[in-house]
């Protein structure tokens, strides 16, 4: 009886004594939805961290809507670390990144390496690799300080932009950090990173009185990609550039084509095809010693608009819609593969087919797969099938009955 | 340990307190009988000792306990019997005894005794005892009152579909209403007699063949192995027979229906039924009794098996809530979906106390005013649940005191352990509850599965009556598993139970 209460004490002290470990009560923690990087002139790290302010969260109490929902602030420091040590100087609250779901990184850092930065990030506790890293070509602290209408937290916002919430839009490089890990580690491979822009006065969107205007001075946007070498950055493929990347890394989702249905030269009369489904085959080979690509694509979706006074329930005519639709695919592909042959990136997998179909050559192209890939032939087959076309047959032009 | 040494001799003491002092038959001379009885009954002014001429002028005495007698039955069917009679002449009181045995015509069979120690046992039982001029022989007539109130549906463990008819605090009407259900010899009613002051009586059930032999023997065994002064309610034999006396978790199934009983005997189970106490107990029986109702077997099975997944899921979340919740928001915050944690720590903004000690303040009070709710009167019942609903639970979070996710937290607690049928298990989860959040509050989910892994491990260690606790789970046995996750189609439970019986005597032979 003694011996099991003085254990019992025993147990019981040493559970209040033992200090609670790494607790921290949710209301004392600074939980940051998005971080910035960036480098100024004197390569010092300056990291901006965008923190919730949970009571703008909630709905009714406290009159959520007069406050920001998010503070936004920055720290210098030699290495990442010190500048997230140094935050503590600043915040009251001990910063949480584990709903951190952005990081968002300066043309600057991107030029500098990423080397550092994958590093710190990876080797923290707290930090996720599902979080999506994006370029922004000046400095990306601005980007935190934007505030999005719809979303009450700019970070999730950003995120959602890029999971492609949106239908249709997914034609972007998704970009988390573990997907960038995966292809800086590979020798041949390039990695594309998304960029984040603000378009419009971004001064004015930064307060809360922006969000009370239908139209907002500013909106952050997706637009270009930014490519890789290794963990530096090489430059920039124009959104029109990057479109066919999604199609040759069978990435595609949900993407709306759009091609001109009679022969390339009437651009007035334009059709949309909706991609439901595709699938992407990369099959390398060498011929007469040159390395030769032949991509295949297999689309299927809906048409979806028309302009062009057509006979859509004749077969023919659907045949020659999908041939219409295939050029214009692979028209976009091959843009973006001379867009990469240009920077010598290959941010296509192509060194990764060629590894796997000839392991033995491999060894020899990997040490100079940069000057490689641009010789590499690209031969693209594209094969789209019509499956719907929407509620209507005829097209509307041609139901009107009204002629040219 | 002295004091250990000294139990058994107090114990004499007291016997020897209430031994009647006379062990000595009885004696041939009425007066010295009633001399002695008054002596035994000293200061009991509800002792009657009353003498009758029977058969002509046949001195007789009866003696009884007037608060235990039915009154009407004495009227009619034993005194109106008795001094009605004809005048006869007897030789010796032998022949009187003879005649009152088998000729006296009333409904009500007398027995003979003739020890003294007997005659008081079964006049404290509401017996009416009738001495005889010059017999060394008494006749014991069994009148006593049954004094019980209605059968009434039992209102702890109501059902929508099923017999409306519970058990009462009457021994003899219990057993009827098991006799009633199961019609056959083999349905075997051991009577059994416990407790040295209180001779409270209890009846041993089982059916022959069903029952293993092994069960019924070792519960007999421990009901003899009592050693108690009395015995109040079945939670006492509960306590004394039980193979683990200091687990939270029950062993035996507690119940108010005698269909369940019913059913349990069916099983192979051995039920225990005891005087003054509505409440069966049934045994041995493993973890997963305590989420099985009646009812499971009345309605559609399929439903039946969603309803245990359900007690499943909720008797987990009575247990395990609050420490996930604690552990979760102070240590894991990481784990939460973003507009979660962002909503859990808007609301958690204002709140002063840490998570642990908030979820403590409001599981005591839940577990006060549900102590509060059962011992109030029903009237005033109400006002306890409008005080404890709206005062603690919307003032304190608009007061900032707690925080609403708690709330819904505790609440949800609350009614989870109600849906566990077994009222001992609901019990257990209670207990264990705070342990549990004290574990999360220092360990985090760490905590919460050591805790888990500890609660595991004791149950596997139970037994009930041998069985194994958490059989047929583990150890893994054929018998039941369709009857432990899922509750199977009548038709196979039945098949498979008949299977099993082949199996069973098959290895004994």
């Amino acid at each position: 009886m003694k011996r099991g209460l003085i254990l019992l004490l025993i147990i019981g002290l040493s559970l209040f004594a033992s200090g609670c470990g790494n607790q921290t009560e949710l209301n004392r923690l600074g939980i940051v939805s998005a971080t910035a990087f960036d480098l100024d002139e004197t390569n010092q790290w300056i990291l901006t961290f965008q923190l919730i302010k949970p009571q703008s969260t909630q709905g009714k109490s406290g009159g959520g809507g007069s406050q920001s929902p998010v503070i936004v602030f920055s720290t210098k420091g030699k290495t990442i670390l010190e500048a997230v040590q140094k935050s503590k100087l600043e915040s009251s609250r001990r910063l949480f990144f584990s709903h951190s779901r952005v990081v968002i990184i300066s043309q600057r850092v991107a030029e500098f390496g990423l080397n550092q930065l994958l590093d710190s990030y990876i080797r923290d506790n707290q930090t996720r690799e599902t979080a999506n890293v994006l370029i922004a070509s000046g400095e990306a602290k601005k980007v935190l300080e934007i505030l999005t209408p719809l979303e009450n937290n700019p970070g999730i916002s950003i995120s959602n932009l890029i999971s492609g919430q949106g239908d249709g839009q997914s034609t972007f490089i998704p970009s988390t950090v573990h997907e960038l890990i995966f292809t800086i580690t590979q020798p041949s491979a390039s990695a594309a990173l998304p960029e984040i822009k603000i378009a419009g006065d971004e001064k004015r969107q930064t307060s809360l009185d922006a969000l009370k205007e239908t139209r907002n001075p500013a909106v952050l946007k997706l637009d270009r990609v930014g490519v890789f070498k290794q963990d530096k950055f090489a430059g920039w493929l124009t959104r029109n550039e990057s479109l066919g990347i999604p199609w040759i890394t069978n990435r595609i989702k949900n993407t709306t084509v759009v091609f001109p249905c009679e022969g390339e030269n009437r651009k007035d009369q334009l059709s949309s095809f909706l991609v439901e489904t595709s699938r992407t085959k990369l099959k390398p080979a060498i011929s007469d010693g040159k390395l030769l690509m032949t991509v295949d694509i297999h689309a299927k979706g809906n048409l979806t608009e028309t302009a062009c006074k057509l006979d859509i329930k004749k077969p023919e005519t659907l045949n020659k819609l999908e041939k219409h639709i295939q050029e214009q695919i692979k028209k976009d592909v091959e843009h973006s593969f001379q867009a990469l042959k240009k920077l010598k990136a290959d941010a296509l997998g192509f060194g990764n087919a060629f590894h796997k179909a000839y392991p033995q050559a491999w060894k020899k192209w990997s040490k100079n797969w940069g000057n490689e890939f641009p010789k590499i032939s690209m031969n693209v087959t594209v094969k789209v099938t019509i499956q719907r076309t929407g509620m209507i047959n005829d097209s509307f032009p041609k139901i009107s009955g009204k002629t040219e | 340990m002295n004091r250990k040494k000294g139990l058994p001799g107090q114990i004499d003491q007291k016997l020897k307190e209430f031994e009647y002092t006379i062990d000595e038959d009885i004696s041939d001379n009425l007066a010295v009988n009633e001399l002695e009885l008054r002596q035994a009954f000293a200061n009991c002014s509800d002792l009657i000792v009353r003498k009758i001429h029977v058969f002509g002028s046949n001195l007789c005495m009866a003696v009884y306990l007037d608060v235990l007698v039915d009154d009407t039955m004495w009227d009619d069917g034993l005194l109106r019997p008795l001094v009605n009679q004809e005048a006869v002449d007897f030789d010796n009181s032998a022949q009187l005894i003879e005649q009152l045995r088998y000729k006296l015509a009333s409904a009500v069979k007398p027995s003979v005794v003739e020890n003294l120690k007997e005659t008081i046992q079964r006049i404290v039982r509401g017996e009416v005892v009738l001495f005889v001029e010059a017999s060394k022989q008494a006749l014991s007539f069994c009148i006593k009152d049954q004094l019980h109130r209605q059968l009434d549906e039992p209102s702890t463990e109501a059902v929508i579909r099923g017999p409306r008819l519970g058990f009462i605090e009457n021994l003899h009407i219990n057993m009827a209403l098991v006799r009633q259900r199961i019609r056959t010899p083999l349905l075997k009613m051991e009577k059994i007699s416990v407790g040295a002051v209180s001779q409270t009586d209890m009846t041993l059930v089982y059916i022959e063949n069903k029952a293993p032999q092994t069960v019924v023997e070792e519960v007999k065994q421990r009901l003899a192995k009592i050693d108690m002064d009395s015995i109040l309610e079945s939670g006492y034999i509960e306590e004394l027979i039980s193979d683990h006396p200091y687990t939270p978790f029950p062993v035996m199934q507690t119940t108010q229906r005698p269909d369940l009983v019913a059913a349990s005997l069916i099983e192979g189970k051995v039920a225990l039924l005891i005087d003054g106490s509505p409440i069966a107990l049934v045994m041995p029986i493993t973890f997963w009794y305590a989420f099985q109702t009646v009812e499971d077997y009345y309605m559609n099975f399929i439903f039946a098996t969603l309803l245990r997944w359900l007690r499943f899921l909720f008797a987990f979340l009575a247990l395990a809530l609050p420490s996930i919740y604690v552990a979760i928001t102070t240590f894991h915050s990481e784990m939460i979906p973003t507009s979660l944690t962002l909503s859990l720590a808007a609301a958690r903004e204002v709140v002063p106390f840490p998570a642990m000690v908030e979820t403590l303040i409001m599981e005591v009070t839940f577990e006060a005013l549900r102590e509060a709710g059962v011992r109030l009167p029903r009237p005033v019942g109400q006002t306890i649940s409008i005080v404890g609903a709206l005062v603690i639970g919307q003032a304190a979070v608009q007061a900032g005191i707690i925080s609403a996710p708690i709330i819904i937290i505790v609440s949800l607690t609350g009614i989870a352990s109600f849906l566990i049928p077994h009222p001992g298990m609901s019990q257990a989860v209670s207990i264990l509850r705070f342990p549990m959040v004290l574990c999360a509050g220092t360990f985090g989910l760490y905590g919460v599965s050591a805790a888990m892994l500890a609660i595991l491990i004791h149950l596997t260690n139970l037994s009930s009556f041998g069985v194994p606790y958490l059989s047929p789970l583990t150890p893994l046995g054929p018998s039941g598993l369709w009857d432990v996750l899922i509750r199977a189609p009548w038709k196979i439970i039945h098949k498979r139970q008949h299977q099993i019986r082949q199996k069973m005597e098959l290895e004994k032979k």
